[in-house]
């Protein structure tokens, strides 16, 4: 199935070669949640992402266990704050 | 050690100056900077003073790590009763001005009184003089850095000052240091021009010492790795604090037209990567990023804006670089006021510095305006001709000259947003808490957000808590309370060292016990430390309820509270701090009319 | 050949870590007042230069001292002051082209930078790279040659 990624800031080096505006199409297995999108793109470990899907929030506690299905839109947003 | 011992006192009515030893007894109460100023102006002025006469104490000070290797050592806040709120005013800047000042010998300057002329002070070690600026005064903070420098035959002098804006009263008019580092918010500029001071100009060749040298480099150079290594300071780094432009947007936090929308349509034509992009004709708008003093992080960013654009293309005296946006100056020229045009933004960033003005205020008053103005409660009669219509880029740039040099309506708007929407009668149309207008971020997507707004003793601020990790976890008003509170007394007691707050996307309490202890004469075991901060909250709460503070001014405007967040992840939500503020006052030992209990402030040694 | 301090201005921050580390190891304190290297900022800060003492193989300062107070450290090729010898006539800071070396108001001698005896502390300290020390390549940019 295909997902579509969003991300922000440096996290967007994570992203396919070719992506633009930090965004990407994602080819991912039937049944695959955002902790798989998050380790299929390598994006570090242990860090407090900020998790949308479809514009709703997925907490941590559900982010292994949440079942992504096509065409869903994931933003995975760094652990941004201050300002 | 760590602290200079010696406060320098200024009475400007009189003309004096005197060097006097630091209150050591204070200083191991309340730290530095932050926490000991609020000390010395509790002892040293009544809390009802009006904010603009001559009885109200300006405080620069430092704190015990100013100055030394500690990463981020280049801190120094500003306390003073603030003309925008009424309330305590804690102002904190970077760049190099606080480090040099505690070269010269001080803890802090406590200024007094209203010169009878204008006048700046100038402090080369421990020679302090008063001297007339007749030849400043009327002149914008580029030309007086640089007119101070040359008449004293000195590059070295560091330079804190306003500019008009400062001189005629804006009420959220900011000092500025280092061109483009500022004392911002709560109009702590104008305190400085009605005492008729239009500049501090100090070079110190003093040390600062530390008490134990070697464990003290061990535990900076241990941090400073911590710090570097982080993954939040590499995008501070590289994208500055702009990078949560794009987040906020996801998110739906973002304030659009006046906290009308949460998420704004342009975005993307403001965001680090537009910053760093090539427009058609070549131009890019960021150059470089710089540090303020001792810094590892460097998030500053320098900026050029393209000479075509229209705000500059006559006017070559803003063709160099300067100071660029950064996330907040982006939220205020941008989405709350509609525009999405980055050299508009950037200049409008320029005018800030070079007038003085505090931009979140400045830009939140002026969406107020507009929204006035698309209503019809005003029309181009009262702006000047100008069409004051959300998204235009030119409107902007016109209101933030005129505010800053004093102009026509740039008078009204210099009344800040609460007054000019009472002004016109709409005073629901204010976006602010206590007078203070809001940061960019959206009360209704970050609940604990609201509540660090709502009780922040300076009016509404995003510097005083930090509650961002749990509001990006959950969105609603449960269990906000306690981290709000806890951020609170934490970094207020940050906020006291002399070191920089955008240190804690690395840092926890134990990093800074370590300089800390290290640095400074006693026992600071993180307990005190934490206790310090708690105890530098309530004396400001108390500041406060005796200046006529109650716990109605705890509020948020009712769009906030009433209407939901039209989309974004928070769609359909509104504030929930009708919940939060009573766990948050029994949290912190205060009766629900918000005022610390007996046995309160008894614990905290302030009975 | 010696190593020497190299000085990328492009990567300088401004933050003065340098400035610190420089005038700790030398003072025991901080004091960036008497630091032997400097940053020196133009426009708005768009470029930030650090500046010291080149080590120059033609040494005027070393040339110049009346009380031979300036010797070559054969380890580092640094100038280095003997504070033993000097008697702060400044003739070495008025003969340095460069303007490196500067008298001390406190000690009544001279300063320049030593190369921390082979451990410079502004290299240690600078957190981005633009000050490293090695060896130069030839066509390198060294300390105060910069820019």
């Amino acid at each position: 199935m295909r997902i579509v990624v969003k991300t922000a800031g440096l996290l967007g080096r994570y992203l396919p070669p070719g992506s633009t505006k930090n965004r990407a199409q994602l080819e991912m297995p039937a049944g695959a949640t955002p902790t798989a999108v998050i380790e299929k793109l390598g994006m570090p470990h242990g860090e407090r992402y900020l998790v949308a899907l479809n514009g709703e929030i997925v907490p941590q506690r559900e982010r292994a266990v949440r079942v992504l299905a096509e065409g869903d839109e994931l933003a995975i947003m760094p652990p941004l704050k201050g300002g | 050690m760590a602290w200079q011992r010696k406060i320098l006192r200024v009475n400007l009515t009189e003309g004096t100056t005197q060097i006097e030893p630091l209150n050591m007894q204070w200083a191991q109460q309340y730290l530095g900077e932050r926490g000991l100023a609020t000390k010395y102006l509790w002892e040293n002025m009544d809390p009802k003073t009006d904010p603009m006469s001559p009885d109200n104490v300006l405080i620069f000070a430092t704190g015990p790590l100013t100055g030394t290797m500690a990463s981020t050592s280049g801190r120094y806040a500003v306390i003073t009763k603030g003309p925008l709120t009424g309330a305590i005013a804690c102002s904190n800047s970077g760049g190099k001005f606080g480090p040099e000042l505690k070269y010269a010998g001080y803890d802090l300057v406590l200024i007094q009184g209203r010169a009878p002329q204008p006048v700046y002070l100038l402090i080369v070690d421990d020679d302090v003089t008063i001297v007339p600026a007749d030849e400043i005064w009327g002149t914008t903070v580029w030309h007086t850095e640089q007119w101070i420098r040359s008449r004293h035959n000195s590059p070295l002098l560091k330079v804190a000052s306003i500019g008009v804006a400062g001189e005629r009263g804006v009420r959220f008019a900011c000092i500025v240091n280092d061109l483009h580092r500022a004392a911002g918010r709560s109009g702590v500029g104008a305190v400085m021009g009605a005492k008729h001071l239009k500049a501090i100009a100090v070079r110190g060749t003093k040390a600062v010492h530390v008490d134990d040298p070697t464990r003290f480099m061990q535990a900076v150079k241990e941090t400073k790795a911590v710090l570097w290594d982080n993954a939040g300071r590499r995008e501070l780094t590289e994208l500055g604090t702009n990078a949560m432009i794009d987040v906020m947007q996801e998110f739906g936090g973002l304030p659009t037209r006046n906290f009308q929308d949460v998420q704004f349509e342009g975005y993307d034509k403001i965001d680090p990567e537009a910053m760093r992009s090539p427009k058609p004709n070549g131009h890019v708008n960021l150059l470089t990023n710089k540090a303020c003093f001792g810094c590892t992080i460097a998030c500053g960013r320098i900026a050029h804006i393209d000479k075509e654009h229209f705000t500059i293309v006559n006017r070559k005296e803003y063709w160099h670089a300067s100071g660029g946006l950064e996330y907040e100056t982006a939220y205020a020229f941008g989405p709350v006021v509609g525009v999405d045009d980055i050299d508009a933004l950037t200049f409008a960033s320029f005018l800030m510095n070079e007038h003085g003005m505090d931009p979140i205020s400045f830009g939140v008053t002026l969406a107020a305006a507009m929204e006035l103005y698309e209503k019809g409660v005003i029309t181009q009669a009262d702006t000047d001709g100008v069409e004051l219509k959300f998204g235009n880029a030119e409107a902007l740039t016109i209101m933030a000259e005129k505010t800053g040099t004093y102009q026509g309506f740039g008078q009204v708007l210099g009344l800040g947003s609460k007054r000019l929407c009472e002004k016109y009668g709409h005073p629901e149309l204010f976006m602010g808490v206590k007078g203070q207008e809001f940061a960019g971020y959206d009360s209704r997507a970050l609940q604990g957000m609201g509540l660090g707004y709502a009780t922040s003793n300076r009016g509404a601020c995003h510097l005083k808590h930090d509650v961002f990790a749990a509001d990006m976890e959950d969105q609603t008003g449960r269990g906000k309370a306690k981290p709000c509170k806890e951020s609170q007394d934490l970094i207020s007691m940050i906020d006291s060292t002399g070191l920089c707050l955008f240190t804690t996307c690395a840092w926890g309490a134990e990093d800074f016990h370590r300089q800390i202890d290290a640095a400074c004469e006693g026992e600071w075991s993180v307990q005190r430390l934490i206790e310090t901060g708690e105890r530098i909250w309530n004396l400001e709460r108390q500041f406060n309820n005796a200046a006529g503070f109650t716990a109605k001014d705890d509020s948020l405007p009712k769009r906030l509270l009433e209407q939901p967040a039209p989309s974004g992840t928070a769609k359909g939500r509104v504030s929930e701090l009708d919940t939060m503020l009573p766990e948050y006052y029994a949290l912190r030992g205060w009766d629900t009319d918000g005022v610390p209990s007996a046995e309160t402030l008894r614990r905290l040694g302030l009975a | 050949m010696h190593k020497s301090l190299l000085i990328d201005p492009d990567k300088c921050t401004s933050c003065l870590q340098c400035e610190l580390a420089c005038s700790f190891e030398h003072e025991g304190a901080f004091t960036p007042a008497k630091s032997r290297i400097r940053i020196f900022e133009f426009e708005h800060g768009r470029r930030s230069i650090p500046y010291t003492c080149t080590q120059c193989e033609e040494a005027w300062c070393l040339h110049a001292c009346p009380t031979l107070a300036i010797s070559i450290n054969h380890e580092t090729g640094a100038k280095e002051v003997s504070d033993a010898l000097c008697v702060g006539c400044k003739v070495c800071t008025m003969a340095c082209p460069y303007g490196t070396v500067n008298y001390n108001v406190d000690s009544g001698k001279v300063i320049k930078c030593d190369l921390c005896g082979g451990n410079p502390q502004c290299a240690e300290a600078c957190p981005t790279g633009a000050i490293t020390y090695g060896l130069a390549p030839s066509a390198g940019r060294a300390a105060g040659a910069a820019a």
